[in-house]
């Protein structure tokens, strides 16, 4: 416990948190609402688990809110974006492990988990050999599978695992996890998407795109559910009022669309380059936000929605995420695509063929940005969102010009 | 038009290298000393595929036109009077205890061959019950490649970083040129790695694809409830593709046919462990990937003839190896062929590759369908319990059987050093490494990590790696036989003073 104190505290990861907050903060607009975000985003990742430690944690996005919100005890969310704990855990994993999960399993590994029960989604290779290497150190670990194929019979098997995860929770906090609390959860969950779904849209042309982003990802550093609702509600309002006082926001940056490998704090390496380059973000179409902005449109109150629309990698044919990014793409006035694939993130790549075809036919360029949580690579990078960048935009000069 | 001129040079281009790449491992796994007549057919099955580029059902068509016997199947007169017990932990389709080998139903018999034609239904996985596919009147065939002309094809369709396997199971759908890939009415895919998963999804632009969800724990019944749900889907696509139904009698035919097979198979790994060694490792490598383009049923005739023909070299004391020779242990991704390097590196050098712990190798056939249950239900739950609980493939989360039993085969094949071979790209056994290695080292058991994929250009290099490994299994024992008088000696002494 100590040791991982200590390294929580090294400089190098809190240079990190502290660096990207810092990237982040200078682009933000001075509203006094943004500060609850910025805080929370700063409370969980520097947070004192010597005093306090988590009952359940979490790692990655795809376990189902509800599960853990409804217990009342908030879980301490392990998405995986810090370079510092990747390299906590590169002598443990093979040299092609992705950096998320080397990240999420550095945080593990020392043990600050040791009396929490850690849920683990079962949506690749890494995730289920993360789960054995874990519950060889001794770990209380649950699994939450997610069968590959989405028919009848593997609905009815998901059922099956959203009720043993119930279980799981409800047997390590001592405390039953009712159909009703669920429910009501549930319902709230449904509320606060539709908070987030309203704050996207009042942000747009306001907020940039990786403050944006670290708006959304605060969704998973909050310490309480309804406060850090009704403070987006309150950021939410503030925005519609800005929106409405200046309409011109727009400064003819190419808008463009961020799919593939998810953005996850800090390692906010991508989001900026792109708006260093001259392009703007429109959205992102990764799984983790989509889970957390498009979930708003979710009818009835049965758990088993969350699995029939996620657009996760972890699937045969991900038909949703395909539909999904059309839709974004022609609603949006999307200018461009850009793919992100963070190295050892395999299924990713299996993705793009299908969508470079069809954007393709859509008059849309596809960038395939392939990276990891390594600095080595920005200024390669750089030269490349920069020469996407020209493209996009000679591409519109070339549209004007044709239009007159 | 430039097109269809690009796909005919492609296509010739395979041809040209893949043939010759496939002969040339055939030669050199030929090429290793004293090999049984027995397994020359099994060699002639891997020649007719990958270096003739036959069909399943056209080489005993061939051989009916030509009146002759094709290399590489055995005769069916032949097979047909193989009479032999009843092996354990087969259910008993007649109710004596000696069977005697009928004609399975929907293999073609030699002299009708070229009148009956049967359906083939390609596999993409161990996992896949073959007992099902014979059940339905169709013979499976294993399609994971390792052809590295298929892998360079495939690398246009597939991300770059995907395992060679993935690449060459597509690249071999898109060339058209395997006719045994081309024959298959119907590929089964598991989905049991995230490349097989991928995989399972772009293949169906190329085949007929069903994915066979894998659950990815084992431990709880319910975990096997979900594999038996997916058999349960399978069996109704099955007997729409070939046209026949599947009946607990068919079942139980299709159970006992493979069930013969691993009867064989078991009687082999008798005489596989024998120090020193009756055949050449590389050789039973041939042999175990010939069962992917084999009716069960004529692989266990010929391995029958094998198992007599190593008996006898048994009784004669004939061998192969010298005692002193490295005995090494392979594990790892599968060794599928042509890919055979690794196998032949090792035994190039000098060494012996006296067991293997792979998918393609004896994990595929070690362990039988126990039925206990006749009823349809019975059989199809022992079927879902045979392909998930005894199985050591690391994609399962749990997977310390995998360590217990590489474990047990290193005391029951005296093994002395272990090569652990990772298919570039797949992590999943990449992952396991880590744990074999400490476990090995509790064991003093040296282990050495080999990354490659389906390129010949790394050869030499593992070459090298190969030797040195070797020599240090050598020295290893050189210095233990050194050791072992002066420790006697100690132990003595200790014993007086007590």
């Amino acid at each position: 416990m100590h040791k991982f104190v200590g390294e929580m505290k090294t400089d190098t990861y809190k240079k990190e948190i502290i660096n990207t907050m810092q990237k982040i903060v200078k682009t933000m607009p001075a509203y006094k609402e943004l500060v609850f975000f910025v805080k929370a985003v700063k409370d969980h990742y520097l947070a004192d688990f010597e005093a306090d430690s988590p009952k359940i944690v979490v790692l990655g996005s795809n376990i189902p809110e509800e599960l853990v919100l409804a217990s009342g005890i908030m879980p301490y969310w392990i998405l995986g974006g810090s370079r510092s704990s990747s390299m906590w855990a590169d002598d443990i994993v093979p040299r092609d492990t992705d950096p998320v999960s080397r990240s999420g399993l550095g945080y593990l590994k020392s043990g600050f988990a040791k009396h929490a029960l850690i849920l683990i989604p079962l949506v690749n290779d890494s995730s289920r050999k993360l789960a054995y290497i874990l519950k060889t150190m001794g770990l209380k670990v649950h699994t939450f599978h997610f069968p590959p194929v989405k028919n009848k019979d593997s609905m009815e098997e998901w059922n099956r695992q959203y009720e043993a995860c119930r279980s799981a929770v409800s047997r390590h906090l001592k405390m039953p996890l009712t159909e009703h609390a669920l429910k009501k959860f549930r319902e709230q969950i449904r509320q606060a998407k539709w908070k987030i779904h309203e704050f996207v849209q009042a942000s747009e042309g306001i907020l940039n795109g990786s403050c944006r982003m670290f708006i959304l990802g605060s969704y998973y550093c909050m310490d309480n559910f309804t406060e850090w609702c009704s403070q987006l509600e309150c950021l939410t309002e503030r925005l519609q009022k800005e929106a409405s006082a200046r309409r011109h926001k727009r400064v003819g940056k190419s808008r463009v669309l961020l799919l593939g490998s998810p953005v996850y704090f800090p390692n906010y390496k991508i989001p900026f380059l792109i708006e260093e380059a001259g392009m703007e973000i429109c959205s992102q179409a990764d799984y983790t936000t989509l889970q957390i902005q498009a979930a708003w449109d979710l009818e009835g109150d049965s758990g088993d929605t969350f699995y029939s629309r996620d657009v996760s990698p972890a699937y045969v044919s991900n038909g949703s995420l395909y539909k999904l990014a059309v839709k974004m793409v022609s609603e949006q006035k999307i200018e461009g695509i850009i793919y992100h694939v963070l190295k050892g993130q395999i299924e990713y790549d299996f993705e793009l063929g299908r969508l470079e075809e069809t954007f393709e036919k859509m008059d849309v360029p596809v960038f395939r940005l392939e990276t990891d949580y390594n600095y080595q690579d920005v200024e390669q990078l750089r030269i490349r969102l920069e020469a996407f960048s020209e493209v996009l935009q000679q591409k519109k000069y070339g549209k004007e010009a044709l239009a007159k | 038009m430039a097109e269809q001129i690009r796909s005919n040079r492609q296509r010739e281009l395979f041809i040209k290298k893949s043939t010759r790449v496939a002969a040339s491992y055939l030669n050199r796994a030929m090429a290793l000393s004293e090999m049984p007549d027995a397994a020359k057919p099994f060699f002639g099955t891997l020649e007719n595929t990958f270096v003739n580029l036959r069909g399943i059902s056209s080489c005993t068509e061939d051989s009916a036109e030509k009146g002759k016997h094709p290399p590489g199947i055995p005769l069916c007169a032949e097979s047909s009077a193989i009479t032999r017990k009843h092996p354990p932990g087969i259910p008993l389709c007649a109710e004596s205890s000696v069977i005697t080998r009928k004609h399975p139903p929907g293999i073609p018999l030699c002299a009708e061959s070229s009148a009956i034609t049967r359906k083939t239904i390609g596999t993409l996985c161990v996992m896949v019950p073959a007992e099902l596919i014979y059940a339905a009147g169709a013979m499976p065939v294993h399609l994971c490649s390792g052809s590295n002309t298929a892998y360079a094809i495939g690398d246009d369709y597939i991300p770059r970083d995907a395992c060679p396997l993935v690449k060459a199971v597509m690249g071999g759908g898109k060339i058209k040129a395997l006719p045994v890939f081309d024959q298959c009415s119907l590929l089964v895919a598991p989905v049991t790695c995230d490349c097989k998963k991928k995989l399972s999804g772009v293949i169906g632009s190329v085949k007929n694809t069903v994915p066979l969800h894998i659950p990815p724990l084992k431990k709880e019944d319910a975990d096997t409830e979900v594999f038996l749900r997916e058999l349960y889907r399978l069996v109704p696509i099955l007997e729409k593709e070939t046209g026949r139904q599947i009946t607990p009698q068919s079942l139980a035919e299709g159970i006992r046919t493979v069930g013969e097979a691993q009867y064989e198979m078991s009687e082999f790994l008798k005489y596989r462990k024998h120090a020193p060694a009756l055949l050449h490792g590389t050789q039973v490598m041939v042999i175990m990937n010939a069962y992917a383009y084999m009716p069960a049923d004529m692989w266990a005739g010929q391995m029958h003839k094998l198992n007599l023909e190593l008996k006898a070299r048994l009784s004669q004391e004939y061998f192969i190896s010298r005692p002193n020779q490295p005995r090494i242990l392979v594990t790892g991704s599968p060794i599928s062929f042509p890919n055979i390097k690794i196998p032949l590196l090792i035994e190039e050098m000098g060494g012996i590759l006296a067991a293997d712990e792979t998918c393609m190798g004896e994990r595929g056939l070690y362990d039988p369908v126990s039925v206990i249950d006749t009823s349809f239900d019975g059989m199809m739950r022992a079927l879902a319990s045979r392909y998930t609980k005894p199985c050591t493939c690391p994609v399962f989360v749990d997977n310390s059987q995998r360590v217990y039993r590489i474990k047990q085969m290193i005391k029951e094949h005296r093994i002395q050093g272990v090569v652990y071979h990772v298919l570039r790209g797949c992590l999943v056994y990449d992952y396991e490494y880590q744990i074999m290695e400490d476990e090995l080292g509790k064991l003093d058991i040296p282990i050495i990590r080999v990354e490659s994929d389906y390129n010949e250009e790394d050869v030499e290099q593992l070459r090298i790696r190969m030797e040195a490994f070797i020599e240090l299994i050598k020295l290893k024992e050189y210095a233990k036989n050194k050791e072992a008088p002066s420790g006697h000696t100690s132990m003595r002494k200790s014993k007086e003073r007590m």
